[in-house]
């Protein structure tokens, strides 16, 4: 196990590496020079040269790159050419926001899909189970920014339970800070719940089919027992490994629900930091959000062996 | 024993959430965070708005856009209008305890000129030197007359820094220290900027609130929901359309003032193979003016709420042209103007920012003028790259946004002098060029006002660029909250501000 | 022996084919999601015959009016026909739809089919490179691409299209693996047939079915994509319509105009409801597994 940790780890580092590679010579080729962004309004030509200078936007591409790099191994992100504020620090506050708003949502995500899909499952073929099915389609097929917009529209316009958007800190307030994140949480885990919910049922309906559940109901326990023991303890496997999988994929769907809601959170910088070319920050953000994909994907197979040799019995 | 030791607690806890009630915290929704929040480097306009609250000037403009006093007290200029001496406030400390004398102004001045960023060189360019007269006493001498001198220092050019948190290798954004009402608490990019009350200010007294709070909301109907629902006191850049809500709503309240801003269509003039036929033809330019209503733009893109205008200085403005009102819209005129100039329908690209507002606007120029026969094509982009073709002068058409300055000379200069920092289209006419350095030169306001005309008249023919309209400012607050009062830059000023108990 | 001609019959190839179609028809997610896409590229051919209006003809005098018999879906803020646009903005989202993925397939499978079959070092690169594409979260790359190549709907369609390609380089790539395992593969080799031949006749056919079933899927994903990309901003150039940058204007006026919100994205549910049906459809009667 300890191996295979390791050499999961190893590999994990040279594809980092290239993610940042990739990220940076993408953000090299996107026309729109920074320091001419920054010289804003006025415009000097000795200004923009500075500029250049400053964050050695002048250099070669491999001299940019390797500095960079050499900052990062030391932990230190640089600073965000538009405002000079360190990046670190930036993500330090933000990447929390969009952990909760994830964590939020992976969790509605399972107390809305895990009974969906038994019910789907057990009441397989009847009206239940196509109801089920097609409202797990929708959640699917919704676009995640329309349905902020309509939760925006029901809940915070018509109803005024909740605000329209921003962000309180949970040590600030814990109220404020749940009245502001339940909406964007409820938009963020909808395709999440959808796909605990089909995987649920799948991995139900496989389990259903096997000789111990019919040795079981042969038994004459009762149908609940059945239920709860054995199908559910192990169908939730797949569904536990897929969900943490998918944690992963939660912060593309964060970057539109972060915009709705005008949350400052993890995805939010990504977006600000393309369309201001903070080259720096996008670099970070993006290195960031593949590590914590990798670990993600890790921890899930992880779980898988660890839960899979307990399945038989 | 204990018992008295209970007592005194209960005492400091009262005490204490007596404190923190009184303790007034203020909380204003902004369009747009700011960029780094230094006076000599900032360009954004959001900047502004957190430096009137954070870092007073030499000089502030009234109402009228006069000048006023802040951090100087008094000037006077000799004969020539070459050098202007200020006295300086008596007993003024910046934020970090320095004490504000000439020698601060000195040092503040020659950071603007020589810090290799700074973004005020252009601004402070016709600053020969400055001399410390005495502690309270500094004198500026200027390489020739320039009558827009007090209103340069009226802005971010003027705005005094601590010499002590602005000295060399230390990176003063971070930890901006100036000389107003509300010092730097603490900043989270693209989020919050949180001010707190200076009790050394030398108006104390004047300030109404222990903490200011600029909060980032780029959405302007977010903005208003979180103000109507509590969450902000104050919310800048209302939009248009939104005011409705604001009148009919008796817990708020609406705060407005003409705004010096424009928002103008400029043509590639001076390249013509970017400017095509509409660059070369000052004929085709005036067909495309004639082709579009700016009343129905104002109407349709902004509720009728802003000014429908053709100049580049707003009506509010002493300098503002009578003698030239925007021309009616008139197809059959644009049409034979066209007709006149010959060859295939001309093409006209139009660049801009993908702002709302101007997407708005270009289509709804794009629906007009076709009728008259144009083939527009719009273009927007996302700012940065917007940003980077505007100052190359890569447009054949752009929408440009100005925020306006208190003097018409700045704008003026800028954009149709000969080197001037917006003059991305290369505009040149010798006559404009004459009578700008004229007039800001002179500091009869009637002379001036004669001259701003001229060459008024000079760019209404040449049309290098086609002004649409002014934004006007709308602020929304709780209707609690008293003492605001919007200025024609559409700042808010921190000082007066209080709840209106 | 005439090696170059040389074919085996491969367990199921022109035998399953007919049964393969009849069992994709008889699903009824295909029959249903199949039939919302058809009348979806309906609407977007005949757009021009149903369409009430022209799309970017603005009235002044109706700015952002409510549903009325004039105007069924009401009017926007520069007083265009909401249902003409809805109608016309078909044409944008199912052309992305159908090029992206396109893009995607034809860059995609061939690398992934290489790196299948041929293993060694390229498959090597090819992984670590797709490895480190799929560890960025997909929206993040169409946007930095979009950005990239400019705003417009080509730009869309090519942003979306390479962010998508890594996942059919890893899916061709585990398919191929899975099919040159065979024995007839084995055999062929040792007949002489040619690289090519083998990949593109042998193990091609065989690993399609998968490729099929993502390919429906992706295109949903490519739909919502087209429409986040213009909801921020970096898709199709006005005044032409698209559902996307419809529903970015009317978050601007939700209190007042409510409706400006709800249709568009009424329409993109339906249609990337159309694509996941028929992909969930295809992937039931295709899958060898099933034993239903």
């Amino acid at each position: 196990m300890l191996s295979y940790v390791l050499r999961r780890l190893a590999i994990a580092i040279p594809t980092l590496l290239l993610v940042s590679i990739l990220v940076f010579s993408l953000l090299k080729f996107l026309p729109g020079d920074p320091a001419i962004a920054l010289a804003g309004e006025e415009r000097d030509p000795a200004v923009i040269e500075f500029l250049r200078q400053k964050y050695s936007l002048d250099q070669p591409l491999y001299v940019q790159y390797g500095k960079w790099l050499g900052g990062i191994v030391q932990g230190d992100f640089g600073l965000s050419i538009r405002t000079r504020l360190p990046i670190g620090e930036m993500i330090a506050q933000k990447l929390p926001v969009t952990i909760q708003l994830s964590v939020m949502a992976m969790i509605l995500a399972t107390l809305i899909g895990i009974p969906a899909g038994i019910i789907a499952a057990l009441k397989r073929g009847t009206a239940a189970d196509y109801g089920v099915s097609i409202i797990g389609l929708a959640g699917l097929s919704v676009p995640s920014f329309w349905l902020g917009i309509m939760l925006i529209l029901l809940f915070a316009v018509t109803l005024g339970w909740f605000p329209s958007g921003g962000y309180v800190a949970f040590f600030d307030s814990p109220v404020d800070n749940l009245r502001h994140t339940l909406l964007p949480s409820l938009v963020l885990g909808t395709a999440a719940a959808a796909i605990v919910m089909r995987h649920t049922r799948s991995a139900m309906l496989q389990v259903l089919k096997q000789d111990y559940v019919r040795t079981a109901r042969a038994k004459g326990l009762k149908e609940r027992i059945v239920v709860v023991r054995h199908v559910l303890r192990n169908s939730l496997v797949p569904v536990v490994t897929m969900s943490t999988l998918h944690l992963g994929e939660l912060l593309s769907g964060a970057v539109l629900t972060e915009q709705v809601f005008g949350i400052p959170g993890f995805g939010k910088m990504i977006v600000d930091g393309v369309f201001s070319r903070d080259y720096a920050v996008v670099q970070a953000v993006v290195l960031c959000s593949a590590a914590l994909f990798l670990l993600m994907n890790l921890l899930a197979d992880i779980a898988y062996v660890i839960l899979s040799p307990r399945l038989r019995g | 024993m204990g018992t008295q030791i209970k007592l005194a607690m209960m005492a400091t806890a009262i005490a204490m959430t007596f404190t923190s009630a009184q303790a007034a915290n203020l909380r204003v929704g902004m369009q747009d965070d700011p960029d780094a929040l230094d006076p000599a480097t900032s360009g954004t306009y959001a900047g502004r708005i957190v430096f009137s609250a954070m870092c007073d000037k030499l000089v502030d403009i009234d109402a009228k856009l006069e000048i006023v006093p802040q951090l100087a007290t008094a000037w006077t200029w000799n004969a020539g209008g070459t050098e202007v001496t200020f006295t300086l406030r008596d007993g003024v400390k910046f934020q970090d305890g320095t004490p504000f004398d000439a020698e601060a102004v000195k040092f503040n001045i020659e950071r603007m000129k020589s810090m290799k960023d700074s973004k005020r060189k252009g601004e402070l360019a016709p600053i020969d030197s400055v001399t410390v007269v005495d502690a309270t006493h500094v004198s500026f001498k200027l390489k020739s007359a320039f009558a827009p001198l007090l209103a340069v220092l009226s802005d971010r050019a003027g705005m005094m820094v601590s010499p002590t948190a602005a000295a060399e290798g230390k990176e003063f954004a971070a930890n901006p220290v100036c000389a107003g009402p509300f010092k730097f608490k603490e900043r989270r990019a693209r989020d919050v900027i949180s001010l707190e009350k200076f009790d050394g200010y030398w108006n104390a007294a004047a300030i109404g609130y222990d903490t200011v709070q600029y909060l980032y909301i780029p959405d302007s109907t977010v903005r208003l929901s979180r103000l109507q629902a509590g969450d902000l006191e104050i919310a800048e850049r209302i939009a248009p359309t939104d005011l409705g809500a604001v009148r009919g709503n008796p817990a708020l309240s609406l705060h407005t003032s003409p705004g010096l801003a424009v928002s103008h269509l400029m043509i590639n003039v001076g390249n013509s193979e970017k400017g095509g036929a509409l660059g070369k033809e000052a004929k085709l330019r005036q067909a495309l003016e004639l082709s579009i209503d700016r009343n129905v733009i104002n109407k349709v893109a902004f509720a009728g709420e802003f000014t429908a205008d053709n100049q580049m200085i707003p009506p509010s403005s002493v300098f503002y042209d009578k003698s030239h009102p925007a021309p009616a819209r008139d197809i059959e005129k644009a049409k034979a103007l066209i007709a006149e100039v010959g060859g295939d329908a001309p093409v006209v690209e139009i660049t801009y920012e993908n702002s709302l507002a101007d997407g708005r606007v270009a289509q709804i120029v794009q629906s007009m003028a076709s009728e008259a026969g144009f083939q527009i094509e719009l273009v927007p982009l996302e700012t940065a790259s917007a940003v980077e073709r505007y100052l190359a002068g890569n447009f054949q058409a752009y929408i440009g946004n100005w925020s306006g300055r208190a003097d018409p000379d700045p704008t003026l200069y800028s954009f149709f002098g000969k080197d001037g920092s917006q003059n991305v289209n290369k505009y040149g006419n010798p006559d404009m060029d004459k009578t700008l350095g004229e007039a800001r030169a002179s500091a009869d306001v009637e002379q001036r006002k004669a001259l701003y005309a001229k060459a008024t008249g000079i760019y209404l023919t040449d049309l290098p660029t086609i002004p649409l309209y002014h934004p006007n400012w709308f602020y929304a607050a709780r209707a609690d909250i008293g003492g605001i009062a919007i200025y024609p830059d559409g700042l808010l000023r921190m000082t007066s501000v209080k709840p209106a108990k | 022996m005439n090696t170059s001609n040389a074919t085996l019959q491969l367990p199921g190839t022109s035998v399953t084919k007919k049964s393969v179609l009849s069992r994709c028809l008889r699903q009824p997610g295909v029959m249903i999601g199949g039939t919302i896409i058809l009348l979806f590229v309906l609407v977007a051919v005949a757009a021009p015959l149903i369409a009430p209006y022209k799309p970017n003809t603005s009235d002044w005098m109706a700015i952002r009016q409510g549903p009325t018999v004039a105007h069924w879906f009401g009017t926007d803020d520069l007083g265009r026909d909401i249902l003409t646009r809805i109608i016309y903005g078909t044409q944008a989202s199912l052309l992305v739809g159908i090029v992206s993925v396109a893009i995607a397939i034809a860059i995609g499978v061939p690398l992934g089919m290489v790196a299948g079959y041929f293993g060694g070092i390229v498959d090597m690169v090819i992984s670590r490179i797709t490895d480190a594409l799929l560890a960025c979260p997909f929206l993040v790359l169409a946007i930095a691409f979009a950005a990239f190549l400019g705003a417009s709907l080509e730009n869309a369609m090519i942003a979306i299209g390479i962010s998508a390609m890594p996942i059919f380089v890893r899916l061709t790539r585990g398919q191929v693996m899975t099919v040159k395992a065979e024995d007839y593969v084995d055999a062929a080799r040792l007949l002489g047939v040619p690289h090519r031949k083998i990949m593109l006749t042998y193990i091609l056919p065989n690993a399609m079915a998968p490729i099929i079933v993502q390919a429906t899927i992706i295109m949903a994903t490519a739909v919502l994509a087209e429409a986040s990309l213009a909801f921020l901003g970096l898709g199709q150039r006005p005044p032409s319509p698209s559902w996307g940058t419809m529903l970015d204007v009317a978050r601007q006026f939700l209190t007042e105009s409510p409706w400006m919100a709800i249709w568009p994205g009424i329409a993109i549910i339906l249609l990337v409801m159309g694509f996941n049906l028929l992909g969930d459809g295809l992937n039931d009667a295709l899958d060898p597994r099933r034993d239903d």
